[in-house]
This record gives structure tokens, sequence and C-alpha cells, in this order.
């Protein structure tokens, strides 16, 4: 191919403005449509896996075995402490936090109400996707925090004194006064609906565990290390006598529903897709078509079939390449101009109030921070640059293949 | 979702459903002619081979009813894990009016629970706070036990809430089966009992409670007839639930006293609150 061919086909795009926008604009718009919904897609797919493997599940969990089907508060991992030093030490693990989670009784004043009584690494939880992430003051001895919907339903404020009544794990009445250092709002639902948070240590002595819990959450350093981790911690002989699994054993259900979300998103991906490569192929042929007499006439003139479809090809290629930097840039544009404030798609559904949904304990925000990967770019680039290579390849073929007296009639 | 199960542990906490099951025992013995030794006579229920159903089902009704009572039990509770025992004393008058004051061991001595009519309440001495009983605690167990807060608080009737028609002898254990049916606009937890008397008649053996859906869900047993007080009543109650292996709870009571006299002060908050 001749450099001339190229740059002949690179001034045909100058030739007729109209025709190249239009064309440019199709392109462009497919590629933005594709980056667009492909990023809403994977921050929303986002949500749902930080929605599971953040505060209250984690990338892995250890208890006692039965524990997970019966969540008896006799079920409970002994020596805790060491348990958690060696899991720390296993090179994947992020953090681990030991939790304690007991049904108790909670009176501000005679009247009792249903809760639960959640023993927190405090250290732990407060750091990002932790249970208590954003905390801004630690919690102190004696001291809990109560969910918001739980404070509200037994009228509960800061400051008060509150009774809390259980059983303990030896069987025996477990009861103490605790102050309500603050009302809070957690991404886990479970605190928000039922939860009297408390340390650690606290919920140790309240429920005669000394150095027990029920419950150690793993969170990994990076996502997808956690079949590694539960392996590994498996053959740990710390571990022995414990149950070890991973957030997908644990909560299958949501495994299914995070797979079929991303199916979903594939199928509007797809969509998407062929409705781009449909108009791109459109404007592309027609620009082809049109020209015929053009075609006609350079091959009067002496121009080889071959160059003729070399210039077309290019000229295709050159017009896909920039509609492609063009809808990449929107694209972009889009994404990096929302991905810090995000998009609240509960505010699509007409409602003002929701502003999450809670499944299994989990609370799903609706707020999506679109996100990209180069590979959703290369993406558009191989499909748009393909269809162009169809979309004009036959044209111009057609167009090579005229006799030149009829081509200039056409 | 755990949620329920989750209500129904919570209420490990707090209440004396035995109570109910002592009222029963309190007033199982009243009406009843004590000859001069000391030793029950009684007349029995069943003639010519033949078990007077209207009047045992009578007779159990006016179990309900006794004047009043003071008794000390153990309560002991075997679980898969653990086993635990408590010892109570228990005040009761009539039906509506109970309070149980634990008295061992010493992490839970001092715990007192009063029932007045449908309302119970718990007094924690270690911090000095009485709690009522919230109503959606009613089918949660007390105290690890695997008797539920409606067994203490409801006041069933059973000539009210069931039709009841005798089955026959029973082989095992020896006596008389009487099927205890819930009229078809009754709310409870049962659909039907069956409930095994002694040979006279006068002594229950052994009750099977299902559950709505027809399924055996716990069953009573009563054994170890002792005379308290004058009266032959089964010292020791066993309650079994079906759905839970390794679980059971007894009730074997030490003593007790009938027709005492209990003032009515002894069921006040204040006096729950005071004494201890």
């Amino acid at each position: 191919m001749q450099f001339s061919t190229l740059k002949i086909g690179w001034r045909n795009l100058g030739r007729n403005k109209k025709r190249t926008a239009l064309a440019l604009l199709a392109i462009g718009v497919g590629q933005f449509a594709l980056l667009a919904s492909n990023g809403l897609m994977r921050g929303y797919a986002d949500n749902i896996r930080l929605a599971i493997t953040g505060p209250m599940i984690g990338h892995a969990q250890v208890h006692a075995p039965q524990w997970r089907e019966e969540r008896a508060l006799d079920l409970f991992i002994e020596e805790v402490t060491s348990i958690v030093g060696e899991i720390q030490a296993d090179q994947g693990v992020g953090s681990a936090a030991a939790r304690i989670y007991a049904p108790a009784l909670v009176a501000p004043q005679q009247d009792a109400f249903i809760a639960m009584v959640v023993g927190l690494d405090m250290e732990v939880e407060s750091e990002p996707y932790g249970m208590l992430s954003g905390l801004d003051e630690p919690l102190k001895e004696r001291h809990v925090l109560l969910g918001h919907r739980l404070a509200k339903k037994a009228g509960a404020e800061p400051g008060m004194e509150i009774a809390v009544v259980g059983q303990a794990a030896d069987g025996s009445l477990a009861n103490d006064l605790f102050i309500v250092q603050d009302i809070i709002s957690s991404p886990a639902d479970l605190v928000n609906q039922s939860g009297v948070v408390m340390s650690l240590a606290d919920a140790q002595t309240l429920l005669v565990m000394p150095d027990q819990a029920h419950e150690i959450v793993i969170r990994a350093t990076q996502a997808g290390q956690a079949e590694g981790i539960v392996e590994r911690l498996g053959r740990s002989p710390a571990l022995a006598g414990t149950e070890i699994n991973s957030w997908m054993e644990i909560v299958p259900e949501l495994v299914i529903i995070l797979k079929t979300s991303d199916y979903v998103g594939y199928f509007v991906v797809v969509i998407v897709f062929i409705a781009a490569v449909a108009g791109i192929a459109n404007t592309l042929m027609m620009a082809t078509f049109e020209r015929m007499h053009e075609f006609g006439m350079l091959l009067a003139l002496g121009s080889r079939p071959r160059r003729l479809v070399h210039m077309i090809v290019i000229e295709a290629v050159l017009t896909g390449i920039l509609g492609v930097i063009i809808g990449t840039a929107l694209g972009y544009l889009f994404v990096f101009a929302t991905a810090d404030s995000g998009i609240d798609m509960a505010s699509w559904g007409g409602s003002g109030e929701v502003k999450d949904m809670a499944y299994k304990g989990l609370n799903l925000p609706l707020h999506v921070f679109p996100r990209l990967e180069p590979s959703d770019t290369l993406l558009g680039l191989v499909a748009v640059l393909f269809t162009s290579l169809v979309a004009s390849v036959w044209p111009a073929w057609t167009a090579a293949r005229l006799e030149p007296m009829e081509a200039m009639r056409a | 979702m755990r949620a329920i199960s989750e209500i129904r542990s919570v209420g490990r906490v707090v209440v004396m459903v035995a109570l109910s099951v002592l009222v029963a025992g309190a007033a199982w013995a009243r009406s009843r002619t004590t000859d001069p030794n000391g030793a029950p006579n009684e007349p029995s229920f069943v003639k010519d081979g033949e078990v007077d159903v209207d009047a045992v089902v009578k007779y159990f009704e006016d179990l309900y009813r006794s004047d009043s009572s003071i008794s000390e039990a153990k309560l002991i509770v075997t679980k898969p894990r653990r086993q635990r025992t408590l010892e109570m004393k228990m005040w009761t008058r009539g039906e509506e009016r109970a309070l149980v004051l634990i008295q061992s061991p010493a992490r839970e001595k001092g715990t007192a629970t009063l029932k007045v009519e449908k309302n119970l309440w718990n007094y924690l001495p270690r911090i000095k706070r009485t709690i009522r009983i919230p109503p959606s605690m009613m089918l949660a167990s007390w105290m690890g036990s695997d008797f539920t807060n409606d067994d203490l608080v409801k006041e069933s009737s059973y000539s009210k809430d069931y039709v009841y028609e005798l089955v026959g002898p029973s082989a095992d254990p020896k006596g008389w089966r009487v099927r205890f049916n819930a009229k078809p606009d009754i709310v409870g937890l049962w659909n039907r009992f069956e409930l095994v008397l002694s040979e006279d008649a006068r002594i229950p053996l052994q009750a099977e409670y299902y559950d709505r859906k027809d399924r055996l869900a716990r069953r009573m047993r009563w054994s170890d007839v002792k005379v308290f007080d004058g009266k032959r009543i089964p010292a020791h109650m066993t309650l079994i639930p079906e759905d839970k292996d390794g679980h059971k709870t007894e009730m074997i009571y030490l003593d007790i006293k009938f027709d005492v006299d209990v003032p009515e002060s002894t069921f006040s908050l204040a006096n729950l609150e005071q004494k201890r």
C-alpha cells in the first residue's frame, strides 16, 4: 500500500464534511454509549461486591463448626487472640477481626426491646470497610453504640444508661448497664435494626466469654484472594477445629445475584453494541455507495481497482479511529465527571427517601460510582475497526469491480 | 432469615415459664380430701372400667384455679453441650399472680420474675433494674429452658379452647389417653394434644403437643409422685422438645405448701425491687 493512498484517504475525509461529521457522530455516540453503560454496570457490580466483602462478611470467615447453622451462643472459637495473630501472619490477609453476636434485650427504661449484642474489635472495625468505618470517636469502655432503627424504637438517646440483658455463653443470666455513646447508621443492616455495639472486651465480660468469639472476619489485601487464604489457613494447626469459609461459600446466593447482574450487564452492553455497530455500518455504507460515480471516474482515469479498495477502506478505518477517539473522550468525561460524586440510581426510581436496598442483612447502596477499565475502550476500538472494515470492504469491492462507464452513469 | 430464631433465643433471658406448670401443680391438689393419716384419699374417676371424661376435664380445669402456694423447686436445663441447675422459690396466688426468686447459682441469686395477669417483669439485682418483657418475646424461651414465656402467661381453658374425647386405654405409659383438639376459631400454638392419665385418672403421666401443622412438637412427662402438704403430686416434670436433639428441661419440686397466706402485696413491682 502506498503512502499516497493513505494521504488520499485522509484528505477524502475533509471533502464532504457533513458526511464525515455524520459518520463520526454515529461512531462517537456508539462508543460513548458503550463506555457509559459499561461504567455504570461496573460501578453497580462494585457496589454489590463491596457490600458483600465489605463490612458484614469480609473475604473469609472463621467459626466454630456448626455455628453457621445453629448460631448458638456457646459455639465459640477458643483462644481468639492467638488465632487472630496467626491469621494476620498470612501474606494475603489485610486484617482479621473477632466478633461476638448474642441476642439480648435492651431497656432504656422499664420496657425491653429485642436487640443483638455485637462485640467488635474497635481498632479494625473503624478502618475503611469495617462495620464501624467512619466512626468519629473511639468507643469508650462500658459504652455502646445503638443502631439507629433500634434507638428510635426503644426511645434511646446518647448519654442514656441502658440495661442489656441476655443469656451468657455459660447459660447464666448476662446483665449489665451501659451508656449510649452514640446512635449509628452502619453499612450492616443488622446493626441498624437491632445492634447494640460494644467493644469485644466488654462483650466478652458481659457474656462470660474469656478470649472467645463467634466469628473472625478476614479481609484480604486484594480482591480475589479469598480462596487462597482459606486454603492456607485450612492447613494451619492453630486453626484446627475451626471452620474456614470464603465469602462465596458464606453467601452463595449473593454470588449468584452477582453473576446474574454481570450477565445482565453483558446483555445490556451487547445490545448497545449491536445498535452502535449497526449505525456505524449504515453510515459508512451510505457514504461509500453514494460515491459510486466518483469511483467510476477514478477507474476511468486509470486507478487500479485494488488501490481504490485500499483508499476506501483506509478512509473508513480512519473515520472509525477518529470516532472512537471522540466517543472515548466523551465516555471518560462522563465517567470522570460522575466517578467522585456518583450517580444516585435511587432517584431514578422516583423516590427521594430510599437510599439503599437491604438484602440478607446487607445494605446495597443505590448510589453508583461509574468505573471503567482499559479493556472497555479496547473492546470499542476493536469492534469499531472491525465494523468499519466490514462496512467499507463490501461497497469498495463492489465499486472496484464496476465497469468505469457504468459506474459514472450511476 | 435467622431473625425468628434469634428472637426466640433472646427469650432465654427472661421468664419463669415453669410457673404455669407450678400453678397447675399447686392447683392439682386442691379440693382433695385427705385422710387422717395424711395420705390422700381420692375418689377415682374410673367407674366400671370407664373414665368419666367430663369429670376429669373439669377436675383439670379446677387445677388452674388454686388459691395460693409457696414452693421450692429445682430447674435442670439440659443442652447438648452443658447442663445447668437453678434453684428457686415461688409464690403464687390464683392463676394470675406469681413471683419467682432464683436462689442459686450465685451469679443469678436474687433475680426475680413477677407475673401479674399477662405482664411479666424481671428484676435484676446486679444492675438494680426491673424490665418488662415485650409481648413479642412470648414465644421465646426462658433461661435457656425449653419452656416459652407463653407457657407462663397464657390462660388456656381446656373446655373453652379444646374439644376433648377419651381415646381409650393407653399401653405406654399405662393409663388412659384423652385427646384435646383445638377448636377451629382458637388462636394458639397447638393443634391438639394428647394427655395420658394414670389408671385412676388422677395423675397426669404424659402429654404430647402437636403444632399447627400437626407435627409432634414437644412432650411432657410427669413422674416421681410424692405427697406434698398432704397431697399427691408428680414431683418431677420433664419437657422434651421434639425438634431439638439433646435438649430437655426438668422441674423438680422440693417442697410445696398449699393455701397459705400470700398477701396481694407480694406481687407488686415495689416488692420486687425492695426485698432484695
